[in-house]
């Protein structure tokens, strides 16, 4: 290129910014038409110009997105604005490894459960829901979009899912994560091929009759609700009407299970589903929503979607999860880790709520031994309830001013914008002084606030670093612990209910030879067995149990 | 947005009209995550700290004094949270974590340009999101980093240079 050229190209930067002189623009302009170089310079910077504009404008729904957040928080009371906390799960999500981690905990969790319920028969149904669920029960073949939803208020992540009988089931994260999931072969396996890595669980002892029920498989897990909310009288099964979904008229029901809603929408004329909204009982959060649409039934998918050959140039990594009926060793077991995870408690219910609690111990704030000094502690709590207190007297003042002000914008009546405005200016009047005094309060307190804020942000920072080791070390972990967890809390559920079991160990601490924390009949005995709080175990007769 | 406006919506944030903040959000919020995306060059951290900037222009509002200077004072905020963000994840040392984070983060929108701005040195790619992402004014990026508009052209030009010598060098046209 001549050197002429490399000036004139430093220049074709500000001509295509209209920042040269006329005049300089014009000779630039002729030399271009003259130079084929010069000329594919400027149609590649005009090119660059064009990707750039087209990358914001998609980027653009990000910020609208940025701006309704925003706005929401805002529109919330003071002590509820995000920047005030942290959140557990919001720190979980954003490390893909820590995410990773989590979801794998939930799989292992949907895993065990899966294989102690059950589903019943479709008869009997409501005749009208039954009509709109067929197609989801008797589908050979499903794809479907999955979202899913952990933080409230927070965008949702979403799966392609797709479901192929008999029980195999593909989840798609962004190509990130894939995992197929086989319960006939007693097999789960996860793939990350950016990691080119691969976990592959094998489910042991898993009974036959649980094959066909276990509700890892999201698919058959709306299946089981379904066919529950049709068989159940207790339940209802409520018609929601008609609405407009995805530019489509739509038929729904509410069906409710233990307090969690399922809603069924589908197609008015073909009655083929086009959303589902799903809570599901075994995340750990009761805000955890899933939503999935986007349906395509029975249609021609390839088997080798489902394979669960590992692709070659992977390496591997195989567990086994002991899908076995769990026994007392099991529950003694779980006690002993969770104790020695959560400095010496006990659960506070035996029941898969309480997972959820174990999870988050270790990360959540305060729950362990951080270097957080005790008369701090209570400083910060003091000076926030204050804060708290202050804020609400603020809130109260200029309630009245504000509603003032939203009454003025609403007006589009000259007369009654002044009349509001005069109000707003009395009202402001009156109570700016006092306003003054609140505010400046709040701003004294804000500096010990922040800084205590600050010292929280630093403990999970330290929690965090916990999960700062590589991902099959972290999910082997993961599996281990949740594995005896599920397996100890399970014995208690899956034991019938003329064992009268009996659990006492909220707020007992490891050690208490005196306390006993569980006790139930065995089947055929005439004594109990009961496990005291330093995990001894005795046989005691019926009249000797704790009242 | 013109100085008068700015500074009476800055006077009702004040006095707790928390409407009035939401015009200033909607002024600003392109330049906000222009510059977090700038600075942090991917947008799922970008959105977060924008988020808790905007957030924190709210709470902090009565630090600001002239009200017509709200753009460079949010900008300001912005900066600083980015750098804060970006010591924190320097904390994160493990290499998996960081490889796996950047995989994550990268949009799949234009994978070939975000791959080229992530290569452009920080202070070009923040020039350059910030000129795109806030109505292509040299002003409003002068005002941001209290500069010149002058200084600015260069530095949109010098960001473009290397953008283009990046997606050249990438097989790009």
């Amino acid at each position: 290129m001549e050197d002429i050229c490399r000036n004139i190209q430093e220049q074709i930067l500000e001509l295509i910014t209209d920042t040269l002189p006329a005049e300089k623009a014009a000779e630039l302009r002729h030399h271009i038409s003259q130079c084929p170089a010069c000329s594919k310079y400027l149609r590649a910077l005009q090119g660059d110009d064009k990707l750039l504009s087209d990358f914001v404008e998609v980027m653009q729904q990000t910020v609208a997105r940025l701006e309704s957040n925003v706005i929401d928080a805002l529109n919330r009371e003071p002590s509820e604005k995000p920047i005030s906390s942290v959140s557990i799960w919001r720190i979980i999500m954003k490390s893909r490894v820590t995410r990773f981690a989590t979801a794998t905990a939930v799989i292992i969790i949907a895993v065990l459960i899966g294989m102690y319920q059950f589903g019943g028969s479709i008869d009997g149904a409501t005749p009208a829901f039954a009509d709109i669920v067929r197609p989801i029960l008797t589908a050979r073949t499903a794809t479907f979009k999955i979202a899913v939803n952990l933080i409230k208020g927070q965008p949702s992540q979403v799966f392609e899912g797709m479901f192929m009988e008999p029980g195999r089931m593909r989840q798609e994260m962004e190509g990130e994560v894939i995992a197929i999931i086989d319960m006939q072969e007693g097999k789960i396996v996860i793939l990350m091929p950016e990691e080119k890595t691969a976990m592959v669980m094998e489910v042991e002892n898993m009974p036959d009759e649980n094959k066909e029920q276990s509700q890892v498989n999201m698919f058959f897990e709306i299946r089981r609700r379904i066919k529950q909310a049709q068989d159940d009288e207790d339940k209802s099964v409520e018609f929601l009407g008609e609405q407009e979904i995805d530019g489509r008229t739509a038929i729904g029901y509410r069906a409710q299970e233990a307090g969690q809603d399922m809603v069924v929408w589908a197609d008015s004329e073909s009655l083929l589903p086009i959303r589902i909204e799903s809570s599901i009982s075994i995340m750990m959060d009761r805000q955890i929503t899933v939503i999935m649409y986007d349906f395509a039934l029975d249609i021609e998918l390839d088997e080798s979607l489902f394979s669960l050959e590992i692709p070659e140039g992977y390496t591997v990594q195989t567990m086994q999860m002991d899908v076995s009926r769990p026994k007392e060793e099991d529950l003694i077991e779980m006690f002993r880790l969770w104790t020695e995870t959560t400095d010496g408690r006990f659960p506070s219910a035996l029941d898969m709520n309480s997972i959820r609690g174990f999870i988050e111990a270790p990360l959540e704030e305060r729950k362990e031994a951080i270097e957080f000094d005790e008369d701090q502690e209570l400083s910060f709590k003091q000076v926030h309830e204050e804060f708290s207190r202050i804020s609400q007297q603020w809130q109260e003042l200029t309630l009245p001013r504000r509603q003032l002000w939203e009454e003025y914008k609403k007006s589009s009546e000259p007369e009654e914008r002044k009349n509001r405005l005069q109000q707003w200016r009395e009202e402001y009047k009156k109570t700016s002084q006092r306003e003054k005094e609140l505010l400046q309060k709040m701003k004294e307190m804000r500096k010990p606030m922040n800084e205590a804020m600050e010292r929280e942000r630093e403990a999970i920072k330290r929690r965090y670093e916990k999960f700062d080791k590589p991902l099959p070390q972290l999910v082997q972990e993961t599996q281990n612990t949740m594995t005896l967890i599920v397996r100890g809390i399970m014995f208690a559920q899956m034991l019938p209910a003329d064992s009268d079991w009996h659990y006492a160990g909220k707020d007992v601490k490891l050690g208490d030879v005196n306390t006993a924390i569980f006790w139930y009949r065995p089947a055929n005995s005439e004594t109990y067995r009961v496990i005291y709080g330093d995990l001894s175990i005795k046989d005691v007769a019926p009249e000797n149990l704790p009242k | 947005m013109n100085g008068h406006l700015e500074k009476k919506l800055v006077a009702s944030c004040r006095n707790g009209d928390r409407s009035a903040y939401t015009g200033l959000v909607k002024a600003y919020s392109g330049r906000v995550f222009g510059i977090c995306l700038g600075m942090l060059g991917n947008s799922h951290d970008a959105e977060d700290v924008a988020q808790q900037a905007l957030l924190k222009g709210f709470t902090d509002i009565s630090q600001l004094r002239h009200g017509e200077r709200f753009g460079a004072w949010i900008g300001r905020i912005v900066k600083n949270l980015c750098i804060d963000f970006i010591r924190r994840q320097q904390f994160k040392r493990n290499a998996f974590v960081n490889r796996a984070e950047a995989g994550r983060n990268s949009s799949k929108e234009y994978p070939e340009l975000q791959g080229a701005l992530a290569k452009l040195p920080q202070d070009s790619r923040l020039v350059l999101m910030l000129y795109y992402f806030d109505g292509r004014s040299t002003r409003n990026i002068a005002e941001t980093f209290e500069t010149s508009e002058a200084a600015v052209q260069t530095r949109i030009s010098r960001a473009r240079k290397q953008l283009r010598e990046i997606l050249d060098t990438e097989g790009g046209e």
